[in-house]
């Protein structure tokens, strides 16, 4: 097969881009792995009298034996750069609750550096400084470091125990999990900062024996240690450590009741300008709102039926119930509360035995937060 | 800084003439001795309280770092060396630093691939869709300084470059 001028173009072409991917697989983000000897060898063409003389390989202390091999290479060790990121996950705060136990706050750890390495795992609380817009202003409780056994980004006790990085490869990284409580005295709106710090360790040591930098001048051929951690994030350059900062914060229910009363009719009146007479209907009207950050549940309300007053039935919902629910401006929704305390159909509503009303599950559960989801609960009794 | 670089190059022939009067002395093969060091810029102190940089031996190199090559050929004959060309490869691992190569009474020719050597920018690289571009700088894989003038018996001819490790 002849190839002509272009032809042959394009085959050079292809070869030197296959050339160029084989160079390709030999870099590394994290750059020459650490113990990779650099060699050098210069040669020299000349002539003598106009005599092409053999070429010359250079040494490191000087080469005169003409031909190939004679030389000999320059040669020095890359060291082990120690590099490392650790920066926070999500780019916002975890949303916690009063008294909650194990919130997860998620950290990348990335070895940047050109050999494997092992970390150390710190999780602080911070004091005071602003995250997320928000200032610290408690601690958390309990706060314990998991590493992501699996790698799906998710804290689960079961799988992930290990509490360092063991060891992690050039260019590799690893999710590490903070797991905090909060305590029950957090308040809604408030938050709590905290760090995780990784210490670069010797690797399979389980973070136990941390790395020195080398000092003093190179012992050549054997791989000194050198720290190449930067700034970034407030990060102390060349210590071999690196942190980031996450946020916990608390989003509580605060709920608020209210209680109103008016007089539906009286046996006098009827419902025109009714009065508090014996024998008068009175409507109660519970609300329950919630001002805080998150949807309250289990919602329970109880209220004593007034004392001189007897619980009237029949009342709502054409007669065939007795407790009335509105969710903000929503259509109201029925229940009935049995007598004698015991919630025969199962709808969340009774009168206990002493006389009070209940309404929880599954009339009632959950306050929404917002004026707008308000639930207010409203029941009659006539007057004795 | 343009000083200290001077002061370094003349320190650096003193320490090759040693060497020459040492290989003098043996028998030589050939007539030139050709010689490879590594060597790292170190910032120092001088005794103005000034701080310059000085060529130590390569220590402490980790990726990033840059290494400061340099070739020294000494004629050992007693018959001029002509036609001095010195080839060497940018190592395994390295990165040319752009503008770096530098050797007095030189032309300076690059390659991609050892075999043609071309000025910077008249160097060329084929694109995959066959079209030619100019080779860039992280792109040499092997320098070629060649000597204008013959080199007269006892003097000692200069190379240097600079690359990074990867």
């Amino acid at each position: 097969m002849n190839l002509n001028h272009r032809q042959l173009k394009k085959v050079v072409a292809v070869l030197i881009a296959c050339g160029s991917v084989g160079v390709a697989q030999q870099a590394y983000g994290a750059g020459t792995p650490a113990n990779t000897a650099i060699n050098n060898r210069a040669t020299v063409n000349f002539s003598v009298n106009g005599v092409v003389q053999a070429p010359i390989e250079s040494s490191p202390t000087g080469n005169s034996v003409p031909g190939a091999n004679n030389g000999a290479n320059t040669t020095f060790v890359v060291d082990n750069r120690i590099d490392l990121t650790v920066t926070e996950v999500s780019g916002n705060a975890t949303g916690t609750t009063p008294g909650q136990p194990n919130g997860v706050t998620a950290f990348t750890v990335t070895n940047t550096g050109n050999s494997a390495q092992g970390y150390q795992l710190t999780p602080t609380n911070l004091t005071g400084g602003t995250l997320f817009g928000a200032s610290d202003v408690f601690d958390m409780a309990n706060l314990r470091v998991f590493v992501d056994a699996n790698g799906n980004s998710t804290y689960e006790p079961a799988t992930d125990t290990a509490t360092s990085i063991n060891t992690l490869a050039p260019d590799a990284n690893v999710i590490v999990f903070v797991v905090a409580d909060t305590p029950i005295t957090a308040t809604n709106g408030q938050a709590a900062n905290v760090r995780l710090t990784a210490r670069t360790a010797a690797p399979g040591t389980n973070g136990a024996t941390l790395m020195t930098e080398t000092a003093g001048a190179e012992t050549p051929g054997t791989v000194d240690v050198v720290f190449g951690d930067g700034t970034a994030g407030g990060n102390v350059a060349r210590d071999g450590q690196g942190f980031a900062d996450d946020q916990y914060l608390v989003s509580a229910a605060t709920l608020t009741v209210a209680k109103a009363r008016t007089v539906v009719s009286d046996p006098f009146n009827g419902t025109t300008n009714p009065k508090s007479i014996p024998g008068a209907v009175l409507e109660y009207a519970v609300t329950v709102t919630n001002s805080g950050g998150t949807a309250a549940t289990g919602v329970v309300i109880t209220d004593p039926v007034p004392a001189n007053t007897t619980f009237a039935n029949g009342t709502y919902n054409a007669g065939a119930s007795n407790v009335q629910l509105q969710v903000g401006a929503n259509p109201a929704t029925f229940c009935v509360a049995e007598a004698g305390g015991t919630d025969t159909n199962t709808d969340g509503c009774v009168i206990t035995a002493a006389g009070v009303l209940t309404v929880g599950a599954p009339a009632l559960a959950t306050v929404a937060t917002g004026a707008g989801n308000a639930v207010t609960v409203r029941f009659r009794v006539t007057i004795n | 800084m343009k000083k200290g670089i001077s002061s370094i190059v003349a320190g650096t022939l003193v320490l090759v003439f040693a060497v020459v009067g040492q290989a003098a002395g043996q028998p030589a093969a050939g007539c030139i001795v050709l010689k490879t060091v590594a060597e790292v810029e170190q910032p120092y102190t001088t005794d103005d309280g000034e701080t310059a940089k000085r060529l130590v031996p390569a220590a402490k190199v980790v990726p990033g770092g840059e290494v400061v090559w340099t070739v020294t050929a000494s004629n050992v004959c007693d018959k001029p060396a002509e036609k001095v060309a010195i080839d060497n490869p940018v190592p395994d691992h390295m990165r040319y630093v752009p503008d770096s190569a530098m050797g007095p009474g030189t032309d300076i020719a690059f390659s991609v691939d050892g075999r043609k050597f071309a000025p910077p920018g008249a160097l060329t690289v084929s694109n995959a869709d066959g079209s030619e571009r100019t080779a860039r700088a992280e792109e040499y894989s092997h320098i070629r300084w060649t000597f204008k003038n013959a080199l007269q018996p006892g003097s000692v001819a200069f190379a240097r470059f600079r690359a990074v490790v990867k």
